[in-house]
């Protein structure tokens, strides 16, 4: 049980330090910050751990364990995170329909929560934060890092028979 | 005898993986949302049968067993999902469909006008209601649509309270 109990409490930690920051001052790059916040953690827990009884921590049997599934967590609340920072069309949709009840929603009047400026253009500027993306003559091209992005999404197309429907 | 548990959910993750492979060619008449539901359980069904198999050579009490398969469903459960989005993104993510499409002319670059042409709000609006629809979470009757399951919205007023909580939006 303590294996199970060390990841919680590495994730509950490292998402209570993401709740001060972002309350705090809130950084530029999301998932950047995420990141490093999510790689400090269990650096800090390994340097603290040696001033902790040793009846509550993990054997060193224990630690892949411990470690696999608190970077399991953290790679969920990363995929969680992008749906917080930017509203998904297919929850802003549902939400619509939700409010609406039994009276239900027309394509007409679920239009306008789906336009470019709410949904095209942030993900462009994402993308482009992210360095995948930049603005050149012309319009948008890809960068080194995005092509390599590109093409291993073009690969598990392939590879899982996916049909984009966007 | 603790780090050869990870066995289990990587075998149950490979599982899912070769699962969704073999189901996404064989054409059928699953949405690709119930295809990686049926790819998930398969492999949770895995890693859970393995862990029971390796649990019971252990020599420790039902506390830390319980624990053990806990952590271990929880370690396939985070990867599984993980897997489950890098499909969806690939089906749906509009990030992941301009950087395909740009990869496409690439290293010509793709105009404003040319984008918007191709995501259209439009477009966009009528594929999430048929990928909705076709997945049972909504229906059409008469021109008009409905939620059927309560379950994604819930989800959604989820993503809006911690957005709320994390970005004071």
């Amino acid at each position: 049980m303590t294996a199970l109990l060390t990841s919680l409490a590495l994730f509950g930690t490292a998402w209570l330090a993401h709740l001060l920051w972002w309350r705090i001052a809130l950084p530029r790059r999301h998932t950047a910050a995420l990141l490093l916040l999510f790689a400090i953690v269990p650096v800090a827990a390994a340097v603290l751990a040696p001033a902790l009884p040793a009846a509550h921590l993990p054997s060193a049997a224990e630690v892949p364990g411990v470690l696999s599934l608190y970077a399991g967590a953290a790679a969920c609340y990363l995929i969680v995170y992008t749906g917080i920072e930017q509203t998904s069309p297919t929850l802003a949709i549902v939400r619509a329909l939700e409010r609406a009840g039994g009276g239900g929603c027309s394509q007409e009047n679920l239009a306008p929560l789906i336009t470019e400026d709410l949904f095209v253009r942030p993900r462009l500027e994402a993308l482009a934060l992210d360095g995948l993306i930049s603005r050149q003559a012309g319009g948008w091209a890809l960068t080194t890092r995005g092509r390599r992005a590109a093409r291993a999404a073009t690969f598990l197309a392939g590879v899982f028979g996916i049909r984009e429907n966007a | 005898m603790a780090t050869l548990l990870l066995l289990a959910p990587a075998l149950g993750l490979l599982a899912n993986v070769v699962t969704q492979m073999a189901l996404s060619r064989l054409n059928l008449s699953l949405g690709p949302v119930r295809l990686q539901f049926v790819s998930f359980a398969l492999g949770a069904l895995v890693a859970l049968l393995l862990l029971a198999g390796m649990l019971s050579e252990f020599r420790i009490g039902g506390a830390d067993k319980a624990g053990y398969l806990i952590e271990h469903l929880l370690i396939y459960a985070c990867f599984g999902f993980c897997f489950f989005n890098v499909i969806s993104a690939n089906v749906s993510s509009l990030r992941v469909r301009i950087v395909k499409e740009l990869l496409a002319q690439d290293p010509a670059p793709m105009a404003d006008a040319a984008l918007q042409a191709r995501y259209s709000a439009r477009e966009m609006l009528l594929a999430r209601l048929a990928r909705l629809e076709a997945g049972g979470q909504i229906e059409n009757r008469g021109g008009r649509y409905y939620l059927r399951k309560r379950g994604i919205a819930m989800i959604g007023g989820l993503f809006d309270a911690l957005r709320r909580l994390l970005l004071k939006a």
